[in-house]
């Protein structure tokens, strides 16, 4: 992939229950392009939510444990320098976008780009491929979302990366009103031009009082208020504005700010397509229905422009017409805004109707990842050719369905080599249920984890290797 | 409801205008203060051995429907009338469900069973899965037929009086399940669902979602059911084992001869294991049609509304999903005249129109200009049936202007919600806005199998 805003390789995660390791996650790889729309499709438990709730370190922790993996996601940052205006350092565009450990010559620093070492052996670090690992051979500048501090964690999750969750009830808060809680995600992820829009308001109000005689005694406290708001602006993270907003009398000041935040919330819903939103924005949650729930939190999601839009099954607590406004919307909004989507849910006929590339996933592992025209036309894994020969079609009868035998295996005991092969019936005991597959690119852009497929392809014959649905005789 | 019926004894079940409607409690006495028109006057009929699929949005009343045909739900109105097939060689006469008291309709039961959503939820989690499945028997005093000579018993589904032997050929006498034959009886069953005679040792939280609502199914198979109402059996199921249990369903009803009623908010899933379909919209029937007929031919605007917002599972078939405006209303206090009409697309002035259609429309008018004659003539609205009355403030004949000319304009731009304004009337500081009485549309069968309750047919 050229150009991935988020790349995931090799993600582990086990959880320690009391029954014993869970291990959830077993070497996990996404990547997502820019603006891209990937779905993450499984059955119950296989790990789809562990898999993005563990890169903002989401899932508890401790049960929870990443055990290894990286997640990079593109993160350039405003050039300290010349803080933006451009300056020789950043050549010009204010900011910084180069990796630090290549610093842009997308070079493994252990081999140096070979991919091995002089007397021969592969190079572990890059996996043999030469590639800088801290940006994956892009040059760009990468951070690693699972070596993040809490603190930056907070800083990248409702900026960089936000989220959607099915229950929408459950990402907001029941007392507080549906404007500030739009206002409080402008307040901490985009401080700075809040200010830069208030001190313009600021300063027209002055300018107009300047001209006429009346109001003129409002001038020294306005002028006083623009002071603040311009300390603001040099210090956005500042603790005192926090406190000075819990200051009767001095309280005051905030209320210019937050004309400005109120607007940019109305803006925001009406992006969303919400009815009448000024009374939204007055709205507690509870007095609104699920779907607009749902936009709402949609509209906060989007407040922080994130690059990344992670959303886990958002339409699955709703109904079918509610549902197809939600995608419509989500559909649209994907034009409008060059948000990358990472789109979650069970309900496959979703994904086929909203989603770029597919990675399909069982219990823990990647079973294969392509576009979503070849995953649901042409299948390579058995598990998906089964997977998408199970949906029931609403424009098609069928006396049966083809079923896959067997259930989901356990996560403490999973079984070895390929964790489907119990219940594949292309399985052959000799590789299959020893040797765990890798994720191979088996045709251009179309990964698969099925040893049909890599070097040990010749126990299979063309037939069972050629792609296709599963169809019940 | 529809004239071309079919004879009476065809049927398992007829419903004429059942009603179901919940209070609402409220105050310190917990007296009704309103109420949920859960199921409000729903008519059908089902015949032995098919299966009627139930559709529609959360809320609509499936889930009532369903309880109330086994008189889980008390009915507030309508009759349910069962005909009872013949059991053991013995016919019973049709009853009417609604009108029998709660005695006996307990052994009615028996014959009437329910599969649920979340099979957690209806398994006791401290019962063995023996136990889940044997007591009911034992309740009911369930026999079995044993051959007298090897004594084997004869499989559940070809029990009938002067059967033989399946075993050997014997003959077979009745007798009472318990010891060795329930066991044996709970491990034909658990097999023939697809689990294992070892698993009557466990208990349901041993289970996976899947396996958990085959013993729910095991357990409505033991008493020998004639009609299974399966209120959405593989929502909560993934599509691997969805298409396990669906699959399960439909070999059992080819085995054991019966009757379904299938409620689903899923279409597919509908299409796929009803006969015929019934669209349900708050606590109504709106389109009832043969499945075929159904899905190529939907008449209903709301039908045609829900089978375009079905996202199709092949990427190459992307489409524009439909934009059905508006949010499903609360079944408190429904529409007039057709419960559609508020997001119907092509609904006509004699739609049921009324006041409260009106009052939000002249709300957003207000708030989106606020400066105009309108927003500054009006005081307060209130909304009655399909009387709005509008009280005036400032200059009120100014205002009443203002209103006559916001009426007539939607009226020219061909809105049917002010084509159907009747009349206004002033009276006093207030103006009164009068629209047609509606009548509800009622289900009307346009063509063979296909009854549709909209006024376009
Ligand atoms: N806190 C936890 N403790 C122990 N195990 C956990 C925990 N959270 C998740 N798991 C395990 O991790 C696995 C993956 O769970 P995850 O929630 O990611 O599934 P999912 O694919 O999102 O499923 P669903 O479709 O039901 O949301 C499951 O087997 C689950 O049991
Ligand atoms: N016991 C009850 N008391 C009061 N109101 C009830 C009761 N049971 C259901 N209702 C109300 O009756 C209406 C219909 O409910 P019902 O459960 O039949 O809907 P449904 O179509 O099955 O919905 P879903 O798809 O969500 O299961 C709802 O508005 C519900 O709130
Ligand atoms: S690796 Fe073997 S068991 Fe696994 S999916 Fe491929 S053929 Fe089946
Ligand atoms: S009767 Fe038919 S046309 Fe009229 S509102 Fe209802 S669905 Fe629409
Ligand atoms: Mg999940
Ligand atoms: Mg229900
Ligand atoms: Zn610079
Ligand atoms: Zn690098
Ligand atoms: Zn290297």
């Amino acid at each position: 992939m050229t150009d991935p805003v988020l790349v995931v390789h090799g993600l582990k995660v086990d959880f320690d229950t009391y029954d014993g390791i869970v291990k959830a996650l077993d070497g996990i790889d996404v990547d997502v392009g820019r603006g891209e729309t990937v779905g993450l499709v499984g059955e119950t438990g296989c790990g789809k939510s562990v898999t993005v709730n563990s890169l903002v370190k989401l899932i508890p922790i401790p049960p929870g444990r990443i055990a290894s993996g990286r997640a990079l996601l593109h993160w350039p940052i405003r050039c300290p320098d010349c803080r933006g205006k451009g300056c020789a350092r950043c050549q010009g565009t204010g900011t910084l976008d180069v990796c630090d450990a290549c610093r842009g010559d997308r070079k493994c620093a252990r081999c140096r780009g070979f991919g091995k070492y002089r007397d021969g052996k592969a190079c572990r670090t890059c996996e043999a491929t030469g590639r800088c690992t801290s940006c994956e051979g892009s040059g760009k500048r990468y951070v690693d979302l699972l070596q993040l501090s809490p603190k930056e964690l907070q800083q990248v999750r409702g900026s960089a990366m936000s989220f959607i969750f099915q229950e929408p009830m459950s990402a907001l808060n029941p007392v507080i009103p549906i404007a500030e809680q739009i206002s409080e995600t402008f307040y901490y992820h985009q401080r700075e031009s809040l200010v830069q829009s208030t001190l313009a308001a600021l300063d027209q109000e002055i300018a107009r009082i300047r001209g006429s005689e009346r109001g003129s005694w409002r001038l020294p406290i306005l002028r006083f208020y623009r002071q603040l708001y311009r300390r603001m602006g040099e210090k956005p993270n500042s603790r005192f504005f926090q406190f000075l907003r819990r200051v009767p009398l001095m309280r005051r000041y905030h209320r210019w700010i937050a004309r400005e935040m109120r607007a940019r919330s109305l803006e925001a819903l009406k992006k969303v397509r919400i009815p009448s939103p000024e009374n939204v924005l007055d709205a507690y949650p509870y007095e609104l229905s699920g779907g607009m729930m749902q936009r709402v939190v949609i509209a906060i999601a989007l407040a922080g422009n994130p690059k990344v839009l992670i959303a886990d099954e958002p339409t699955t607590a709703l109904d079918v017409t509610i549902q197809s406004q939600i995608l419509r919307l989500m559909q649209d909004l994907k034009q409008d805004i060059q948000t990358a989507i990472v789109f979650i849910t069970h309900d496959l006929a979703i994904i086929a109707q909203v989603c770029d590339r597919v990675s399909v996933m069982y219990a823990g592992t990647i079973a294969e990842t392509a576009d979503a025209r070849s995953v649901f036309q042409a299948p390579l894994h058995p598990y998906t050719r089964g997977l998408i020969g199970a949906i029931p079609r609403p424009h098609r009868d069928a006396p049966r369905l083809p079923e896959i035998k067997g259930s989901v295996p356990n996560l403490i005991t999973p079984p070895g080599g390929c964790r489907f092969h119990p219940r594949c019936k292309f399985a052959k005991p000799a590789v299959c249920g020893s040797e765990k597959p890798l994720l191979v690119e088996a045709l251009p852009g179309h990964r698969v984890a099925c040893h049909m497929y890599n070097h040990n392809g010749h126990l299979w014959t063309e037939a069972e290797k050629k792609p296709q649905v599963e169809v019940v005789a | 409801m529809t004239s071309a019926e079919p004879a009476s004894s065809e049927h398992i079940f007829k419903v004429e205008n059942l009603k179901v409607h919940f209070p609402i409690l409220g105050g310190v006495l917990r007296r009704p203060v309103g109420w949920v028109h859960a199921v409000d006057g729903v008519s059908f009929a089902i015949r032995r051995g098919e299966t009627l699929g139930v559709v529609g949005e959360s809320g609509c009343g499936k889930t009532t429907t369903g309880r109330a045909l086994l008189r889980l739900v008390r009915v507030t109105g309508g009759s349910i009338t069962y005909f009872a097939p013949a059991e053991d060689g013995k016919a019973s006469s049709p009853v009417d469900l609604a009108k029998l008291k709660a005695r006996d309709v307990r052994h009615l039961r028996r014959r009437i069973q329910i599969i649920f959503q979340d099979p957690s939820s209806s398994l006791d989690p401290r019962q063995l899965v023996k136990s889940i499945v044997g007591e009911p028997i034992r309740i009911h005093g369930m026999t079995a037929l044993k051959c007298v000579q090897c004594g084997a018993l004869v499989p559940i589904h070809l029990e009938a009086p002067g059967a033989t032997c399946n075993a050997c050929g014997g003959t077979t006498k009745p007798v009472p399940l318990h010891g060795a034959d329930l066991e044996a009886r709970i491990i034909e069953l658990l097999e023939r669902v697809g689990l294992n005679p070892e698993h009557m040792f466990r208990f349901p939280h041993e289970f996976s979602g899947g396996q958990k609502q085959r013993i729910a199914i095991t357990r409505a198979l033991a008493l020998k059911p004639a009609f299974l109402v399966l209120d959405e059996p593989t929502s909560s199921l993934d599509v691997s084992v969805q298409a396990q249990i669906l699959n399960l369903l439909k070999d059992l009803q080819r085995d054991y001869g019966l009757t379904y009623m299938f409620i689903t908010h899923n279409l597919s899933v509908v299409r796929h294991m009803a006969d015929r379909i019934a669209v349900m919209y708050l606590g109504r029937f709106i389109e009832v049609a043969d499945k075929r007929k159904l899905f190529d031919r939907p008449l209903h605007p709301y039908t045609k509304g829900l089978l375009e917002s079905i996202p199709i599972p092949d990427p190459a078939r992307r489409r524009e999903l439909a934009l059905m405006k508006g949010e499903v209303p609360t079944p408190v206090n429904p529409p007039l005249g057709c419960r559609f009409h508020p997001r119907c697309p092509v609904a006509l002035p004699h739609c049921g129109w009324e006041a409260r259609d009106l009052q939000r429309s002249l709300e957003d008018a207000v708030r989106d200009s606020p400066e105009s004659p309108l927003a500054q003539g009006v005081r307060d609205m209130e909304s009655d049936g399909v009387r709005l009355r509008v009280r005036l403030k400032g200059d009120s004949e100014a205002a009443a202007t203002a209103l006559r000319a916001f009426l007539d304009d939607g009226a020219a731009k061909g809105l049917p919600m002010y084509q159907a304004v009747e009349g206004m009337d002033r009276e006093g500081d207030a103006v009164v806005v009068r629209f047609l009485n509606a009548k509800e549309p009622q289900l009307k069968e346009v063509e063979p199998d296909h009854a549709v309750a909209c006024y376009l047919y």
